[in-house]
């Protein structure tokens, strides 16, 4: 198989300039690629942050630039170490796989359903996003374009959504499969991750998100796995001399969950807009039929909030009027303090649960951590496998991000604020009984 | 009979408390295969589901649930030569004040975990949970049968460790949890 070429280039506020193959402008040409230019990368993040109206199409190139870059750091030969060499194909399967993972990486956000993670619970019981991208990528419209290239989808998707997410076997994957899906879906150093922190921080004008992800690609190396629990396992690690640069990305990780990802009036309007959803879409949950899927966006649900917010018959009018109309979003009625955690294993149910049967239909909660592994990667150091967590001063400190809120419609908010003030201490001492230990 | 949220942290956590009260490392491998264990042999009803991978059963749902016990401070992670060792944290406290009848009623299988388990490097785990694994989908299959299946899904964990590992396992539930077999 010849090498791509890239005869396009898009011009791209991260990366100056995003180069595409012919095969890869097929991809985005396609209709189901072309929708990602109505879903928002944030959700109504714009109405706190008003730059944050960037969408998913710019971040799923960036992601396919950066893949690209790391795949070929990876497998340049003096990279390789004696002790994972045989995980590596052929020479000339390497072109392959750089599509492949290109690919993948380009398609791993098809299935993001209108507002991207802002509603992703409405759909159905057991389905993710991941699972929707991988019924795009394997549908009869993006076969054909696969078959012609010729690519396998199914080597496609496995590295667009990773194991984790998978909806086969997870024995579909190979060691060298893991590898592939790990650049873009990874952890530690996925590539996913490093685009969506730059590109969010740029254009919510959050600087928190920048780290040297340049000094980072560079010093990513296939290694054995440095956890005794997992010998020989290859994995994508570091070598020594990127490890600040690796710190800098959990760094800015962490304060993008906790300004940004977290921000309260965000998860406000998340609240809202799932109420929206829940009227206005048929069942109250997002299609997954493939044709469905692809023909609902951002715009269509943006529209039927204008119109709902102005018909109080309409059905969702409540949520809608408060998003487009009167910006009376819920408020903040409760966040926990030290104290109160180191009174309550569950403080927020224990004031939502209290607060809901004091205010009926008038208050919301949402808690939420930010799933990641505690960031134990490998690093090689002169030749010797060690562990981040052992080699790095920062990396064992830096805490979950997390949040929990109980929030109160605003009409209610000095009612329910004086009401808390009078009651906090017995409803603390006093274990809910959503989690309290049964007779 | 179901365990709520909470109680089940208080369960994992205990769990880790007493393996870390050992000294042995602690990761979370380790973790995986035990609360397997206490789900598949002693039916501890512990909610996560786990499918076959990289190293025998594993459990996305409680690599999500550790997380967020982190996030909760419940439990916590200490640098060690090998990696990232769990250890109960600050507010593990309040669970063991909170649900002391839960982890009461789960100490003989915690016990099984701390003698049984903990003492044992991946290696050996893993064609072990394997093996319970696959005697769970395939009840009525013979030793032979079960451990040429663990020997086909795990090609190197060659026959006689499959077969001492199946019958390890059919020991430990005559033992254990006779009234599941």
């Amino acid at each position: 198989m010849p090498a791509p070429k890239y005869e396009h280039e898009i011009r791209d506020p991260i990366h100056t300039f995003i180069r595409v193959s012919s095969d890869e402008r097929r991809v985005i040409d396609s209709r189901p690629f072309q929708r990602l230019r109505d879903i928002h990368q944030l959700a109504l993040t714009y109405m706190v942050y008003p730059g944050a109206t960037h969408r998913r199409f710019e971040h799923c190139l960036g992601v396919m630039d950066l893949a690209g870059r790391v795949f070929d750091v990876i497998v340049r030969h003096p990279h390789r170490r004696d002790d994972v060499r045989q995980y590596f194909p052929a020479d000339e399967k390497l072109p392959y796989w750089r599509t492949v993972v290109r690919m993948g990486a380009l398609c791993h956000d098809l299935g993001h359903m209108p507002f991207s993670h802002g509603a992703e619970e409405l759909l159905p019981e057991g389905y993710h996003h991941e699972q929707l991208s991988v019924d795009v990528i394997l549908s009869p419209e993006m076969e054909k374009i696969w078959s012609e290239i010729p690519l396998i989808a199914k080597d496609v998707a496995k590295v667009a959504v990773g194991v984790k997410k998978w909806p086969g076997k997870k024995s579909d994957f190979s060691p060298w499969d893991e590898l592939m899906t790990e650049i873009v879906t990874g952890d530690a150093f996925g590539v996913d991750r490093i685009d969506y922190l730059l590109r969010d921080s740029l254009h919510a004008g959050v600087a928190y998100g920048r780290f040297d992800h340049y000094r980072l690609i560079d010093t990513l190396r296939v290694l054995p796995s440095a956890d005794p629990d997992k010998p020989g396992k290859p994995v994508i690690g570091i070598e020594r001399g990127g490890l600040h640069a690796a710190e800098g990305l959990q760094l800015a990780r962490y304060f993008m969950f906790e300004q940004l990802y977290f921000h309260k009036v965000r998860r406000a309007l998340d609240i809202h807009l799932k109420a929206f959803l829940r009227a206005f879409l048929p069942d109250g949950t997002y299609p997954i039929d493939v044709n469905a899927h692809l023909k609902l966006t951002d715009d269509e649900i943006l529209t039927a909030m204008r119109v709902a917010a102005e018909d109080s018959d309409a059905p969702g009018h409540d949520p809608a009027r408060r998003i487009m109309k009167e910006r009376s979003f819920y408020r903040v009625l409760y966040v926990p303090s030290a104290d109160d955690l180191s009174k309550s294993t569950d403080p927020i149910g224990a004031v939502y649960q209290a607060a809901r049967e004091q205010f009926p239909g008038s208050v919301a909660r949402d808690v939420h951590n930010a799933t990641s592994k505690p960031m134990d990667f490998a690093v090689d150091k002169d030749g010797t496998i060690v562990s981040s967590v052992a080699e790095s001063q920062i990396l064992g400190q830096i805490p979950t991000a997390r949040f929990g809120y109980v929030f109160i419609i605003p009409e209610k908010l000095d009612e329910g604020r004086r009401w808390l003030q009078q009651n906090i201490r017995g409803i603390l001492e006093t274990p809910s009984r959503r989690t309290n230990e049964p007779e | 009979m179901s365990l709520s949220e909470l109680q089940e942290a208080a369960v994992i956590a205990t769990l880790i408390d007493r393996v870390a009260a050992t000294g042995r490392f602690c990761g979370e491998t380790l973790i995986q295969k035990s609360v397997f264990f206490l789900k598949e042999l002693f039916h501890v009803p512990v909610s996560d589901r786990f499918q076959l991978y990289y190293y025998g059963p594993f459990s996305f749902d409680l690599s999500d649930r550790l997380q967020g016990m982190q996030a909760d401070d419940f439990v916590k992670v200490r640098p060690h030569q090998y990696g990232a060792t769990f250890v109960a944290s600050e507010r593990y406290a309040l669970l063991q004040r909170q649900f002391p009848k839960t982890i009461e009623q789960y100490g003989r299988e915690m016990q099984f975990v701390v003698e049984q388990l903990a003492t044992r490097g991946v290696g050996q785990l893993e064609p072990l949970a394997t093996a319970l694994f696959l005697t769970r989908e395939h009840p009525d299959a013979s030793v032979e049968e079960r451990a040429r299946k663990l020997n086909a899904v795990k090609p190197h964990v060659d026959l006689p460790v499959a077969i001492q590992s199946v019958k390890q396992i059919d020991g430990w539930i005559e033992r254990y949890a006779p009234e599941s077999n």
